[in-house]
């Protein structure tokens, strides 16, 4: 169970793909606004845990290192058809801006390094890991979008919030690094303070 | 022709550099700049992997020219990354034989990551229309991912250079290290 808690933990919060580790940082860092980021967002979910779905029926962990990694990438790549095709189909605009970025999500660091290395002892909890590592980065991918497209653009979801100045730079690549880095050291403080107070709670 | 190249090499490492101008390979950078002994191995192996692959790219371009073809694209590359990976090892394992326990490391490494993936399929949008005389030919695509891959190890060369100093003790905690890169690439970012 320990383990299992551990799985999601990493995944979700102190292993965070895009505010910790910076793994899949390319697309995060192009996605302006909140749509392109939900397209991005259903892509990689569909990618990543499909592939470790698969990976997890077939015994591929027995194949050697290269083999495996090439079958990887191959399911990655069958299972991005349906899900590009999805993505055309529900924001057809923002996938086709964006069509570079979803192309390179089937070598994406998650499904070849992440979840062939993952110290678990079972499968299913470098599955669960890995599930709970998509999720992590679609919510701070979709926070940081949101806000981003708020700051650069004024509007949200396409609609304006009534900022009178908005800071276009900031929805340029540039801008995207800067901003991130700014999510990134907040993120950092809460789960310091956080922690903090978790070791104060057990003194007391 | 040599002009061309030119003016291709100077857009593609500064103007257009694959990781300052669109962000791809910015994971990998990040991950790869600290492992100091490993990051040179890395950086020739992903140059070697992405001239190659971009290369090959010029061989299925034609059949990826129409809309249709844009959901299969990533297979295509991925065969095509695939078979060279796999020629790669078994060259490598009969021509460097004391040496291929090392150099197999860096080669699973740099093989599936989207600089190299990225070279590709950047290589295949772009259209060549301001190189008359390299559009439609197999060096376009040659150079496209020498230099690509050149531009990657310009930006890996810098950010190693500052390495240290970003996770330095005196950089404030919240800001050590990872988001400090970020900082570092986003300022250089909007320089270039």
């Amino acid at each position: 169970m320990n383990e299992l808690l551990n799985a999601v933990k990493r995944g979700l919060l102190t292993k965070n793909p895009l505010f910790v580790t910076g793994i899949l940082l390319s697309p995060a860092i192009f996605c302006s606004t909140l749509k392109q980021a939900l397209a991005a967002a259903m892509v990689f979910t569909i990618v990543t845990v499909g592939t470790a779905v698969i990976v997890n029926v077939l015994p591929l962990w027995k194949l050697v290192y290269t083999v495996r990694i090439i079958l990887y990438t191959v399911i990655a790549a069958l299972v991005y058809i349906p899900a590009l095709k999805l993505s055309l189909f529900v924001f057809p605009s923002e996938t086709a801006v964006i069509l570079i970025y979803l192309q390179c999500l089937v070598a994406n660091s998650l499904i070849l390094e992440r979840f062939d290395k993952r110290p678990f002892t079972r499968i299913r909890y470098k599955l669960i890991f890995t599930v709970s590592a998509a999720i992590g980065y679609d919510l701070s991918l979709l926070l940081f979008a949101g806000v981003r497209e708020i700051i650069s653009y004024g509007t949200f979801y396409g609609n304006p919030v009534g900022i009178s100045t908005p800071l276009p730079a900031f929805g340029a690549v540039f801008g995207g690094f800067i901003l991130l880095a700014f999510f990134a050291a907040l993120y950092r403080q809460i789960t310091k303070f956080a922690d903090n107070l978790k070791a104060g709670l057990k003194n007391d | 022709m040599i002009k061309e190249i030119f003016l291709l090499a100077l857009g593609l490492i500064f103007t257009e550099n694959i990781v300052f101008s669109s962000a791809l390979g910015s994971g990998t950078l990040i991950t790869m700049s600290g492992k100091t002994g490993y990051v040179k191995g890395f950086c020739l192996s992903a140059f070697y992997l992405t001239v190659v692959s971009t290369s090959l790219t010029f061989f299925v371009s034609p059949l990826l020219s129409n809309t249709e073809a844009q959901s299969i694209e990533p297979l295509v590359f991925i065969g095509i990354l695939g078979i060279v990976y796999i020629v790669t090892l078994v060259v490598a394992s009969r021509l460097f034989v004391s040496r291929f326990e090392r150099l197999k490391k860096y080669i699973h490494v740099s093989a599936f990551n989207s600089v190299v993936l990225g070279s590709m399929v950047l290589a295949e949008k772009t259209s060549f229309t301001g190189y008359p005389e390299l559009q439609g030919t197999f060096w376009a695509y040659f150079f496209y991912g020498v230099f690509t891959a050149f531009a990657f190890i310009l930006a890996v060369a810098v950010i190693s250079a500052v390495y240290p100093r970003l996770h330095s003790e005196k950089i404030p905690y919240a800001f050590r290290g990872y988001p400090s890169m970020l900082l570092f690439l986003g300022i250089i970012a909007m320089t270039i």
